[in-house]
């Protein structure tokens, strides 16, 4: 299909999550794409009509509403849940795209070797296996550790960032640089971008490279609590946090493959970021340096 | 994929002390064919070796979770019958048995799926597809097999029935879940000599799916065939797709796994899974013989249905 000469319909699944807002806002601004939302509740779909956005109502769970919604797309960015349910909303949504014609499917998926055994990692790579054999054309992205997540690993009172991975180092990419590549890809299309996979792994570090990149940036004298999987399936299992049991243990065993070596390359750098978007991905110092506000203790003095 | 005819290969059967593999293991050791094929039979401890061995089957102790287990018992493979278990573990264990069959240059894989429209959103059935499809991707030569209903499913589900305190002692009851809804049968022991024929002679049945299903029934036609074949009354108890959740709850069944079962019984019980009661003439082709129908398997297990 050409689609050179006309609006190309792009539609983002998980638009409100935190690398599809960066999509949806940067495919907003881009000439040539007309860029469709979704929500799994109505009433947000009118909110977004009205606002004037190109909103549908799209349930991942009720296969159903993916008709009417995929309808006209010509590009589809596919995001699913952190539940076992992410296989059945991927393939139901897969082959309700190829039904309605979609030319290219962009899914965001994780940073894996081919034989990986990690589970949720399997479930991914099965996922991507479907859509190459669907027909449509297809591009993989395969971020590794989001730095957002220091957000939840960085405890701004203590002053202490921990890390369930022992000393071992971690890759790292930011959401902006995945919502960039994203957009960008789904701006280009299947001619440039079909059959590709793009890595996105920018930075390596420890924790204890972490705490002192944090420290340095606030000002502050930041230490590394550095755990292990043990204690991650504790945190996960302690009720703080609700997962889904099939993908707790999933979450475990990732921690216990980059722990003993099974996943090592976790900790290397594989950056496509500059290839895909023509500029330098970002580095942790320059995220911490963006989101220091956040990170910030909030201080009772501040006025 | 080679079609140059190998002598005595050897073919691992994976969940060879369930229902479908010890079926496969027991067609190849009886028959093994032209060539020759050589059964080795998976199991999980010595004590489960034991019973095969005393039958002369060579046996290898695998864990499907380990890769290094998985490695080994695939090396020197040549043809592999792959059926892993009932939760989602299953996509993570078939996918550990073919990239290692990949890596250690397996002629062929023969899947046992599930018979699914190919845009079910049932989760059990996807995952089966998901399963098909990698299969498909890799460098393996393949055949997958996707039964519909197993006709023993109407012999009794004994953990089932036990959770809820029924009786699976025969009372001319043909206890079904999905009430009176059509579908398509078929005897486990045909499912079993058409994987052995693959098996025996993959290249024929190499890059072919074939869905399993010889006889369209609802289960009370079931029970006016078993009335007239056994001279004995039969007929319906129908329990819900809900009395079947909390069943298979109760027996320990993967909670993921008994939900996702409980709509698929749901939806045949009224009907609504498009093809479920397809029949394909696929199997006499395939084996060389006419499959079991519902009236000889009727009198063949004349001692399990009287009362």
């Amino acid at each position: 299909m050409d689609t050179n000469n006309r609006t190309v319909e792009v539609l983002v699944v998980g638009s409100s999550g935190q690398v599809g807002k960066k999509i949806v806002s940067i495919l907003e601004n881009t000439p040539g794409c007309r860029v469709r939302v979704t929500s799994r509740r109505p009433a947000e779909v009118d909110r977004l009509k009205a606002e004037g956005k190109n909103a549908v109502y799209l349930d991942l769970d009720r296969p159903e509403t993916f008709g009417a919604a995929l309808a006209g797309v010509d590009r589809l960015f596919l995001l699913t849940g952190y539940t076992v349910a992410m296989l059945t909303q991927s393939k139901t949504l897969v082959d309700a795209a190829s039904k309605a014609g979609v030319e290219h499917v962009v899914h965001l998926g994780v940073f894996a070797d081919w034989d990986t055994t990690d589970p949720h990692f399997t479930w991914h790579q099965l996922v991507e296996t479907y859509i190459k054999a669907s027909g449509m054309a297809w591009t993989n992205l395969h971020p590794n550790m989001f730095m957002e997540n220091l957000h939840f690993m960085f405890d701004a009172q203590k002053q202490v960032v921990t890390t369930f991975w022992h000393g071992n180092r971690m890759g790292w990419t930011a959401a902006s640089d995945i919502a960039a590549v994203a957009a960008t890809v789904l701006q280009d299309g299947p001619k440039k971008h079909g059959g590709k996979d793009y890595w996105l792994s920018a930075e390596v570090a420890t924790g204890a490279q972490l705490a002192t990149i944090i420290g340095e940036v606030l000002g502050q004298n930041v230490s590394s609590n550095l755990l292990g999987p043990d204690e991650f399936k504790e945190v996960f299992t302690s009720g703080a946090l609700t997962v889904e049991a099939w993908y707790a243990e999933g979450g475990v065993e990732f921690m216990r493959q980059v722990v003993d070596g099974r996943m090592g390359y976790i900790g290397s750098v594989r950056n496509d970021v500059p290839h895909v978007t023509g500029r330098p991905a970002l580095t942790l110092r320059e995220w911490v340096v963006q989101h220091r506000e956040q990170l910030a203790p909030v201080a009772s003095d501040k006025t | 994929m080679s079609i140059i005819t190998r002598k005595n290969a050897r073919v691992l059967v994976t969940g060879a002390t369930g229902n479908n593999g010890s079926r496969v293991v027991r067609e190849l050791h009886d028959d093994p064919g032209a060539d020759g094929v050589k059964v080795v039979a998976d199991v999980r401890n010595e004590a489960k070796a034991e019973g095969f061995n005393a039958r002369g089957i060579e046996t290898i102790i695998v864990d499907l979770d380990s890769v290094a287990s998985v490695r080994a018992a695939v090396a020197g493979v040549d043809r592999i019958f792959l059926m892993a278990g009932y939760t989602v573990e299953m996509l993570r264990q078939s996918k550990i048995v073919v990239d290692a069959a990949e890596e250690a240059g397996v002629e062929h894989i023969v899947h046992l799926g599930a018979m699914a429209p190919a845009d079910t959103d049932l989760p059990q059935f996807g995952w089966h597809l998901y399963v098909e499809r990698y299969i498909a991707g890799s460098k393996l030569g393949w055949t997958h097999l996707a039964p519909n209903m197993f006709m023993q499913n109407l012999l009794g589900q004994n953990t089932l029935w036990d959770a809820q305190g029924i009786s699976g002692k025969p009372d001319g009851s043909l206890k079904s879940f999905f009430g009176d809804g059509r579908i398509g049968w078929i005897d486990a022991d045909d499912i079993a000599r058409v994987a052995a024929a693959v098996l025996r002679a993959p290249a024929v049945h190499a890059g072919r799916k074939y869905d399993l299903s010889v006889e369209a029934r609802s289960v009370p036609e079931i029970a006016v065939e078993l009335t007239e074949a056994l001279g004995q009354p039969f007929r319906l108890a129908a329990r819900s797709p809900d009395e079947f959740l909390k069943a298979a709850l109760k027996a320990g069944m993967d909670p993921y796994y008994a939900h996702g079962a409980r709509d698929a019984l749901d939806r045949f019980s009224r009907n609504a899974v498009r093809g479920q009661a397809d029949t394909f003439d696929n199997v006499e082709a395939i084996i060389g013989r006419k499959p079991t129908t519902w009236r000889q398997f009727a009198e063949s297990h004349r001692s399990e249905f009287s009362y």
